[in-house]
C-alpha cells in the first residue's frame, strides 16, 4: 500500500483507538472489549512501523551513516518491544477486594516476625519505624519485632579506623538500649555479608515467625497493614508474598524541584505501585519490593531465604519463587510510608541500583528463557527489566538528531510523506495508550523527563554490568539528608554539555534548513525532534536546582477534627490542614482568640482507636484567620506513640493523598505545561552560575 | 487497382529521366531543442546545432539563411557573430547597433559536410565598451530567429555499388533520407505474409529511420495487370513484356527516386524478377538490386531504381526474411543478396535495450562516454534510462546513483552542478573548492517514484564560472575551467514489479506499451476494416517500434474483425465501419450515432487534460452524454479502453476517420514528431500534424500486471482501494479482540473464583 493510503487507514485507526479509549473510560460493561481494542490498534500502528523502518528505510549512502541509521533503529525496536510488553502486562490491571483478619481466631492466626533492617540510619528514624511496627494490629503473642543492624556487626565494631570503629560501637549500644525500651529484639551478625540480603538471612536463622514482614528502616507501616495482607496468605497457601505500594511521604527530587510538584503530580512511584503491579498481579507476576512486604517463611527456606546473586534481591527472590510455581498478591493500598530520596545524586543512587539489579537478573537468570514461568510472567518479569535499558535508547535520541544535524549523516531515509504516514500514527498511538493504561498515574513528557535525568548515569553502571554481571555491589540508599540552602546540583554539568550539544544542532540545523532546500522536509522533521529535545533538557535543569528544604518532615494534607486544650480546661474545635511526624497546621472555628504557648491537641485516632492527647506548642497563631501551626512535644514514650499512631498509623489519610494526585489531564495541558515551566530555570542556572563564580572570585581576590 | 496501376504506368513513361538529385529546405528550429529562439548572452556565448547528412548523399551546394537580432547596445567591429560549420568558421556577422536586425547568408562549403551529424556552431563576442566589460551586463546578448532561418542544401545521391550494406543509406534523419517507403506484396500472397511478414518489414525500414518517422505506403500487384499502350506503333513482345514487368512501372512517378520493397513467396514474385534473382531464393532471402530499366523506342520510359527483395520459398521463410532484415547490422552485409540458412534465436523479445530492474548499470553500459565540460559557461548532458513501460515500484523503494566525477583547480564563484531526474531537480553541489576535486561514488539516493514506466532522463547541469580578481577590468578567462562525469559512474534500480493502469495513451507515446511488454510474449493483432488502410497500419507498426526502439515480433495484421481479438489489439476503422459492440457501454463512441460524454464537449478549451488534476471544474461540469449522428469531417480520433473482446485483461485502441484514405493522412500526421508527443490521456483527436484538437481521460483506468504475482497484484489492488485494507484490517483486529476479551474474563475468573 502506498504511502497515502497508508495515511488514510492509519488516521482511520487512530480516530477509533481515541473513540475506543473515551468508551473504555465512559462505558463499564464493555470496559475491557474498548480497552483490548484500542491496544491492538496501537499495537498494530507500532508493529506496522517497525516493519517499514526495517524493511524500507535502513539505506545510508556510507557506513558511518549506516551505522547511525542502525543504532536508532535499534533503539527505536527496544522501545517498540517494552511499549508492546508493557500493554500486554497492563492491559488487565487487577483490583482485589479488602480482606480483613476480623473473621479468624486470634489463635488460628500465624506468627508473624517483622524484620526491620538497618545499616547506617539515624536512629530517630528507626525509633519511628519501630513503634509503628509495634502499633500494628496483630495479637501480640503471635508478633515480634526484629531490628537486623548491619551497621554495629562484629566487623565494624572492630574496624581499623578509630573513629568509624568507635561510632559503630556506639551506634550498636544506642540501638539496643532503644530496643530493650521498645521490647524489640536487636540481631546483628559478624560479617557484613551479601548485604540487605544477608543480614536478612543471617535473622532468619534466628528467628521462627510462620510469617515474615520486610520493613525498610525509613518504612513506616500503618496500624492496619497485617490486617489487610495476611488474610490472603491464610486463604492460599501457595501465596508466597503479599505486596504493598510504597507511599513516599516526601517528595523525591523530581516532584520537589520541578515546580514542587508533590501534590499534585503523580509520581514515577505511583504509576509502578499504582498501575503497574497491578497489571502484573492479575498474570500472577507481582514481585518483591524489598520493604512493605509480607512472605511465607516456609517458601523462602525452599530458595534459602532471600537470592544473593543481584543487587535486587527482592526481585530476584520473587522470580525464583514464581518459577517454582508460587503466587504472588498485590494489595493495593498505602500502608507503609517511607521517605523517597532527598538530593538528586541520593535519587541518582538509587536508580542506578535499581537499573544494574534489574540487569543482572537479566543477564543471569535470562527471564526469557524462563524454566518454571508462564509466558505471561516472563512478560512480566521481561517489561519491569527491559524498562532500565531505557538509558541507551534515551541517549541515542537525544543524540542522533545531532548526527544529521552537525555531523550529516544520514539516519532516517524516508520522505516527509512517509513520516507523516508511518511515524507519526505510531508516536501518537503511543502516546494514546500511554494515556490509555496510564493516564491517571503518568503525566505527558514527565516519564521522559525521568528518563533523561538518569540516563548519562544510569548507562556507566549497566555498561558496568554488561562488563561483568557479578560486580556491582549494594549501595544504600542515603535517606534523611537534609537541604538548608538551594543549590545547582553538582550533576548538572553534563546537562550543560547536552545543551550546547543541542543548540548547537540547532542552529546548524536552521543554517542547513535555509541553505540546502534539497532535504528540507527531512531537516524540518529532525529539527523539530531536535528542539523537542533541548526543552526536556531545559526542563531536566529545572529539577537540577536543589530546592531548600524547611522541615525536616514534608507536612501532607489532612481534614481531622481536632480540638486544642489549654491546662485549665479551654478549649478551640478546629480542623487540621496538614500534618507530619514533627507537627502541623490547623485552623480553628473561632476567632480573635489568644492561645497560650502550650496547649495538648485531642484527636481521634483510628490506629489507636481512642482519642490521642498530644502536647504542642504554638509557633504561630493568625487570630483573623485562626490558622494555627505548632509542633509536636515529645515529652514522654506515650506522646511519642500517639504522635506515630496519630500521624503515620493510618492508612486512610495516604489512600487520599494517593487519589489526590492521580488523576489524568489531557496530552497538550501536559505539554503547555512542560513548555511553561522550561525557560525559568535556564535563566536561573545563569545567574546562579554567574553569583557562584562571583563569589569564588571574590575569595580569591582577599586571598 | 488494375486501371490506376495501368494509369500509372502511362504517365510514368511519358516523364522525363529520373535525377538523382535533391534539393532540400528547412528552417533551423527542426535542429535545436529550444524552440525558435537562440539567446546569445554574455561576453562570449556559443550553440551548437547538429545538422544531420544521410550517408548515401554527397553535398553540391548548400548555404544557411540567418535572421539576427543583436542589442542595440553592442560595440560596433568587436561585437561579432562567427558561423562555424564542424568547427571551421565559414562566416562572420559584425553586429551593427544602427541596425539591429539583419538577415545574412552564409555559404556552407560543400566539403565541410560529412554523412551523420554536422554541427553548426554559433559563437558570438558582444561588447558595450573597448574595456572593462562586464560579462554579466543584461545589455550583451543577440538572437538567431531559427524559426526564420533557413538552411539550403543540394545534395545528390553517391553512385555506389548497391548491396544490403548500402540500405541503411536510404533511411536515417539525415538530409537526402527517405521519409517514405513502399511495401508491395502480390495479389497471390499468403496470408501470413501480409499479416506477418509485412509488419516486421515495416519495422525494419523504421527502425533504419531512428527517430525520424517514416511513412509507409502498401501496393498489391495483380496478375492481370494490363500493358499500356506503346507509342509510334510499336508492339509488344515477350521480351518487351517480361522486361516491363521486371521494372519498376508500379511506383508512382514521384516516388521514383526511392528505394521500394517487394516482399512475398519466391514463386509469387517470380514474373517481377529476372532469372537470376530468382535462381538464389532457396531459403530465407534478402536482396538489394536496381530494377530493370524499361527501354522502348530509343528511350527509357522507366528507369532503373533501388528495390529490396524479402522473400522465400514458403511464407514462414518470408518471415524469417523480415525478421533478419529487423535484427541485421547492414554494415556486416557487403553483398547484395543473403540466404538465411539457420536462425537459432529464441522467442524475441524487447528487452534488448530496457534496463531491468533490481540492476546496476554504470554510465558506460548505458552507451554514454565520459563527459568533459571545459570553459565557462553552463553545460547540460542528458543521460536516458529506458525503463519498462510497467516499471511498479513501491512509495520507498529509491534509485541509487553513484557519479565519478571532478572538477579542476581555480574554479570561480557561482560554479555549480546540478543533477535532476526527469526534469525535477534532486541535488545540487557547489563547485567551491579553489583546489578542484575528485569524488568517487559520489552518492545520491533518490525516492524511485522519480522514475515511470518509459523514458527516464538524468540530466547533469554544470555551470562553470571564472575566478575573480577583486580588480577592476582584471578578468580571469575561464578557459583552464573543466569538468568530468566518468563513464563509471552508475545508476543502481531497485526491485520493481510489473504493474500499470491502463488505457494510457501517454505511456503509449513513449513506450509503445501495451504493444511492446518486456515480460510477456503476447501477440497483439493491429486490425483493419479495409485493406486500404493496410498502409497506414505498417506505418503505426513501425512507428511502434521506433518509440519502443526495438523489433516488436508478435504484432500481425489482420482484416478479420468478426472474432474474437487479441489481449491488446488495435483497431483501424471508419464510423460507419465500426461494430456496433465495440461502441456500446463505452462513453465515447465513433460509430455512425457519435456518442459523446458532456465532460468532453465541455473542455474543450482543455486540450492536453491533466486527469489526476481534476481541480475545480467538476463544479461546473454536468455528467451525461450526448448522442448525434454526424462524421468525423477531417477529424481522426483516437480512443482506447479495456478490451471487451477478449479473454485476456488487455486494451483495445480505436483509429477511426471518415475515410480509408482520410485515415491514411491522419495516421501520417500522428507519427509526426509534433503530434506524436503530444498523445495524452485515452481519447485523443487531432486533423493535422501540429496540434491535437483534444486530449482527455474518459474511461476509467484499470490495473495491467505480472499475472502470477498474485501479491503484486493485491498491493496495487489494496494501493487502489484503501478502504477494502482498513476493512479488511477491521476485521481481524474485531476477531483478535473478541479472542483476547474471552481469554482475559476467563483468566479474571481464574483468578476471582476464591475472593
Amino acid at each position: 500500500m502506498d504511502a497515502l493510503a497508508q495515511l488514510v487507514v492509519a488516521g482511520c485507526m487512530l480516530v477509533v483507538i481515541y473513540l475506543a479509549a473515551h468508551e473504555a473510560a465512559t462505558i463499564k460493561r464493555y470496559r475491557v472489549f474498548f480497552r483490548v481494542l484500542a491496544v491492538l490498534l496501537g499495537l498494530a500502528l507500532t508493529v506496522r512501523y517497525i516493519l517499514w523502518r526495517g524493511i524500507y528505510t535502513l539505506e545510508a549512502a556510507d557506513w558511518l551513516s549506516l551505522s547511525a541509521a542502525w543504532l536508532l533503529f535499534l533503539a527505536e525496536l527496544y522501545a517498540a518491544l517494552t511499549h508492546i510488553i508493557s500493554c500486554v502486562v497492563n492491559i488487565f490491571p487487577l483490583s482485589r477486594p479488602e480482606r480483613s483478619l476480623q473473621k479468624y481466631a486470634a489463635d488460628t492466626l500465624p506468627t508473624v516476625d517483622v524484620l526491620i533492617p538497618t545499616y547506617n540510619e539515624d536512629p530517630d528514624i528507626l525509633q519511628v519505624t519501630l513503634r509503628a511496627a509495634l502499633q500494628m494490629h496483630y495479637p501480640a503473642n503471635k508478633l515480634q519485632v526484629h531490628l537486623l543492624d548491619d551497621g554495629g556487626t562484629l566487623q565494624k565494631r572492630q574496624q581499623k579506623n578509630t573513629f568509624a570503629r568507635h561510632q559503630a560501637q556506639h551506634r550498636c549500644q544506642q540501638l539496643q538500649a532503644l530496643c530493650g525500651s521498645l521490647n524489640v529484639r536487636y540481631h546483628t551478625r559478624e560479617q557484613n555479608l551479601f548485604a540487605k540480603a544477608g543480614n536478612i538471612n543471617s535473622a532468619l536463622a534466628n528467628t521462627t515467625g510462620e510469617l515474615v514482614v520486610i520493613l525498610d528502616a525509613d518504612h513506616v507501616p500503618t496500624s492496619d497493614f497485617l490486617d489487610k495482607t495476611v488474610p490472603w496468605l491464610i486463604e492460599r497457601k501457595k501465596v508466597f508474598l503479599v505486596q504493598t505500594p510504597h507511599f513516599m511521604a516526601n517528595p523525591d527530587p523530581v516532584e520537589r524541584n520541578y515546580f514542587s510538584a508533590f501534590t499534585r503530580m503523580p509520581s514515577e512511584n505511583d504509576m509502578f505501585y499504582g498501575t503497574i503491579q497491578k497489571g502484573l498481579d492479575f498474570w500472577n507476576a507481582s514481585f518483591f519490593c524489598g520493604s512493605a512486604a509480607v512472605l511465607r517463611r516456609a517458601h523462602l527456606d525452599k530458595v534459602n531465604g532471600l537470592s544473593g546473586q543481584s543487587v535486587t534481591e527482592d526481585a530476584e527472590t520473587a522470580y525464583d519463587l514464581h518459577a517454582m510455581g508460587y503466587e504472588s498478591v498485590y494489595v493495593n493500598r498505602p500502608m507503609v510510608s517511607g521517605l523517597a530520596p532527598e538530593t538528586l545524586q541520593a535519587f541518582v543512587t538509587q536508580r542506578m541500583r535499581w537499573a544494574q539489579g534489574m540487569t543482572q537478573i537479566l543477564l543471569l537468570k535470562k527471564p526469557y528463557r524462563g524454566a518454571g514461568l508462564s509466558w505471561t510472567q516472563r512478560f512480566g518479569y521481561l517489561s519491569s527489566i527491559l524498562f532500565w535499558l531505557f538509558p541507551f535508547a534515551r541517549i541515542i535520541f537525544l543524540l542522533m538528531p545531532l548526527t544529521y544535524l552537525i555531523f550529516g549523516l544520514q539516519i532516517y531515509h524516508a520522505s516527509l510523506l512517509e513520516i507523516v504516514a508511518y511515524t507519526i500514527p505510531h508516536v501518537i498511538a503511543t502516546y494514546q495508550l500511554s494515556t490509555l493504561l496510564f493516564g491517571r498515574t503518568r503525566w505527558p513528557l514527565v516519564s521522559e523527563l525521568y528518563e533523561i535525568l538518569q540516563c548519562t548515569f544510569t548507562l556507566k553502571a549497566l555498561v558496568r554490568v554488561f562488563r561483568n554481571p557479578n560486580a556491582p555491589s549494594f549501595v544504600v540508599t542515603p535517606k534523611g539528608e537534609n537541604l538548608v540552602q538551594q543549590y545547582i546540583s553538582p550533576l548538572a554539568n553534563i546537562f550543560y554539555g547536552l545543551i550546547v550539544l543541542v543548540v548547537t544542532g540547532i542552529i546548524l540545523g536552521l543554517h542547513k534548513l535555509t541553505t540546502e532546500p534539497l532535504t528540507q522536509d527531512l531537516t524540518l522533521v529532525v529539527l523539530l525532534w531536535n528542539t523537542f529535545n533541548l526543552l526536556l533538557l531545559f526542563s531536566v535543569l529545572s529539577v537540577l536546582i536543589e530546592q531548600r528544604q524547611m522541615r525536616e518532615q514534608s507536612r501532607l494534607p489532612a481534614n481531622d477534627d481536632v480540638t486544642f486544650q489549654d491546662d485549665e480546661g479551654r478549649a478551640w474545635v478546629g480542623n487540621m490542614r496538614d500534618l507530619s511526624l514533627g507537627g502541623g497546621k490547623a485552623q480553628i472555628h473561632a476567632r480573635h482568640q489568644s492561645l497560650p504557648e502550650q496547649l495538648h491537641l485531642v484527636s481521634w485516632s483510628r490506629s489507636l482507636g481512642r482519642n490521642i492527647n498530644i502536647p504542642c506548642q504554638i509557633l504561630f497563631h493568625d487570630a483573623q484567620s485562626g490558622v494555627v501551626r505548632f509542633c509536636f512535644l515529645r515529652t514522654s514514650d506515650a506522646a511519642r506513640n500517639e504522635i506515630v499512631a496519630y500521624t503515620m498509623g493510618d492508612s486512610r489519610r495516604w489512600k487520599s493523598f494517593q487519589r489526590r494526585r492521580t488523576r489524568p489531564i489531557p496530552y497538550l495541558y501536559g505539554v503547555r505545561h512542560v513548555l511553561r515551566v522550561s525557560l525559568r530555570p535556564v535563566f536561573q542556572h545563569f545567574t546562579m552560575q554567574l553569583k557562584a563564580l562571583w563569589q569564588q572570585w571574590n575569595i580569591t581576590k582577599g586571598k | 487497382m488494375l486501371n490506376r496501376v495501368g494509369v500509372f504506368c502511362l504517365a510514368m513513361m511519358l516523364c522525363a529521366q529520373v535525377h538523382s538529385a535533391s534539393i532540400s529546405q528547412t528552417t533551423l528550429n527542426q535542429y535545436a531543442e529550444s524552440g525558435d529562439i537562440l539567446r546569445l548572452e554574455g561576453k562570449r556565448d556559443e550553440a551548437t546545432l547538429s545538422i544531420p547528412l544521410a550517408a548515401g548523399q554527397q553535398v553540391k551546394k548548400a548555404s544557411v539563411e540567418l535572421a539576427v537580432v543583436s542589442s542595440a547596445a553592442l560595440v560596433k567591429r568587436r561585437s561579432i557573430l562567427n558561423v562555424r560549420f564542424n568547427n571551421a568558421t565559414i562566416g562572420q556577422i559584425l553586429f551593427d547597433p544602427e541596425r539591429p536586425q539583419l538577415t545574412s547568408t552564409v555559404d556552407i562549403p560543400a566539403q565541410l559536410w560529412r554523412h551523420g551529424f554536422n554541427s553548426l556552431t554559433f559563437a558570438v563576442s558582444q561588447h558595450y565598451a573597448n574595456q572593462c566589460v562586464d560579462g554579466g551586463a543584461p545589455e550583451l546578448w543577440s538572437e538567431i530567429n531559427l524559426g526564420r532561418s533557413n538552411l539550403k542544401v543540394h545534395s545528390e545521391s553517391v553512385d555506389t555499388p548497391l548491396t544490403l550494406q548500402s540500405l541503411s543509406h536510404f533511411f536515417g534523419p539525415g538530409i537526402g533520407a527517405q521519409s517514405q517507403v513502399t511495401l508491395i506484396n502480390t495479389k497471390e500472397a499468403a496470408k501470413e505474409v501480409v499479416a506477418n511478414a509485412l509488419p516486421l518489414v515495416a519495422q525494419a525500414l523504421a527502425l533504419r529511420s531512428q527517430y525520424v518517422p517514416l511513412q509507409i505506403r502498401h501496393l498489391t500487384l495483380s496478375p492481370q495487370t494490363t500493358l499500356p499502350v506503346l507509342s509510334n506503333s510499336q508492339q509488344w513482345s515477350p521480351a518487351l513484356t517480361e522486361q516491363y514487368y521486371q521494372s519498376s512501372w508500379y511506383i508512382p512517378a514521384s516516388d521514383k527516386r526511392q528505394l521500394h520493397v517487394l516482399v512475398g513467396q519466391k514463386q509469387t514474385l517470380a514474373k517481377y524478377l529476372g532469372k537470376e534473382m530468382q535462381q538464389k531464393i532457396n531459403g530465407p532471402f534478402l536482396g538489394i538490386e536496381n530494377t530493370r530499366a524499361f527501354a522502348a523506342a530509343q528511350s527509357t520510359r522507366i528507369p532503373a531504381i533501388p528495390r529490396l527483395i524479402v522473400s522465400g520459398t514458403t511464407p514462414e521463410e518470408v518471415r524469417k526474411a523480415a525478421k533478419t532484415l529487423a535484427l541485421m547490422d547492414d554494415a556486416l552485409n557487403p553483398d547484395n543478396t543473403i540466404t538465411v540458412t539457420q536462425d537459432t534465436s529464441g522467442p524475441a523479445t524487447t528487452t534488448a535495450n530496457i534496463l531491468k530492474p533490481d540492476n546496476t548499470y554504470t554510465f558506460g553500459q548505458l552507451g554514454q562516454n565520459d563527459i568533459t565540460f571545459t570553459g565557462e559557461g553552463q553545460f547540460e548532458k542528458t543521460i536516458s534510462l529506458r525503463l519498462p513501460a510497467d516499471f511498479y515500484v513501491p512509495e520507498s523503494a529509491s534509485v541509487k546513483l553513484a557519479l565519478d566525477f571532478a572538477y579542476g583547480a581555480a574554479v570561480g564563484p557561482g560554479s555549480m552542478m546540478n543533477v535532476m531526474v526527469n526534469d525535477e531537480l534532486v541535488h545540487g553541489r557547489p563547485l567551491d573548492n579553489i583546489n578542484g576535486q575528485a569524488y568517487r561514488g559520489y552518492q545520491l539516493s533518490l525516492p524511485a517514484r522519480y522514475l515511470r514506466g518509459g523514458l527516464n532522463t538524468i540530466n547533469l547541469a554544470v555551470t562553470m564560472r571564472a575566478p575573480l580578481t577583486g580588480q577592476p577590468c582584471d578578468d580571469v578567462g575561464g578557459s583552464h575551467m573543466l569538468f568530468q562525469l566518468q563513464n563509471s559512474s552508475s545508476v543502481s534500480l531497485p526491485e520493481a514489479g510489473s504493474v500499470v493502469s491502463q488505457p494510457n495513451l501517454g505511456l503509449f507515446k513513449e513506450t509503445a506499451f501495451p504493444f511492446a511488454r518486456s515480460n510477456e510474449m503476447h501477440s497483439s493483432g493491429i486490425y483493419m476494416t479495409s485493406d486500404v488502410m493496410t498502409g497506414a497500419a505498417l506505418t503505426l507498426v513501425g512507428k511502434l517500434a521506433q518509440t519502443a526502439g526495438a523489433m516488436l515480433p508478435n504484432l500481425y495484421l489482420s482484416y478479420d474483425i468478426a472474432q474474437t481479438l487479441s489481449g491488446n489489439a488495435f483497431l483501424l476503422s471508419t464510423p460507419d465501419q465500426l461494430p456496433q459492440d465495440l461502441a456500446q457501454g463505452y462513453k465515447a463512441s465513433l460509430s455512425a450515432t457519435k456518442q459523446w460524454p458532456y465532460r468532453m464537449q465541455n473542455a474543450l478549451h482543455n486540450r492536453i487534460y491533466n486527469f489526476t488534476d481534476t481541480g475545480s471544474e467538476d463544479i461546473f461540469q454536468l455528467s451525461g452524454i450526448t448522442k448525434q449522428k454526424s462524421t468525423l469531417g477531417e477529424m481522426a480520433v483516437i480512443s482506447a479502453r479495456k478490451n471487451p473482446r477478449s479473454e485476456e485483461t488487455g486494451s483495445l485502441y480505436i483509429l477511426a476517420a471518415q475515410t480509408p484514405e482520410l485515415l491514411n493522412q491522419r495516421v501520417d500526421d500522428l507519427i509526426s514528431l509534433s503530434l506524436w508527443g503530444q498523445l495524452e490521456g485515452d481519447f485523443f483527436s487531432w486533423q493535422n500534424a501540429s496540434q491535437p484538437l483534444l486530449a482527455m481521460q474518459v474511461e476509467q483506468q484499470f490495473q495491467l500486471g505480472e499475472e502470477d504475482n498474485r501479491l503484486l497484484e493485491l498491493r496495487m489492488w489494496l494501493s487502489n482501494n484503501p478502504w477494502y485494507w482498513l476493512l479488511a484490517l477491521a476485521v481481524l483486529i474485531l476477531l483478535c479482540t473478541t479472542i483476547a476479551v474471552v481469554l482475559l474474563r476467563r483468566r479474571n475468573q481464574a483468578v476471582t473464583e476464591d475472593w
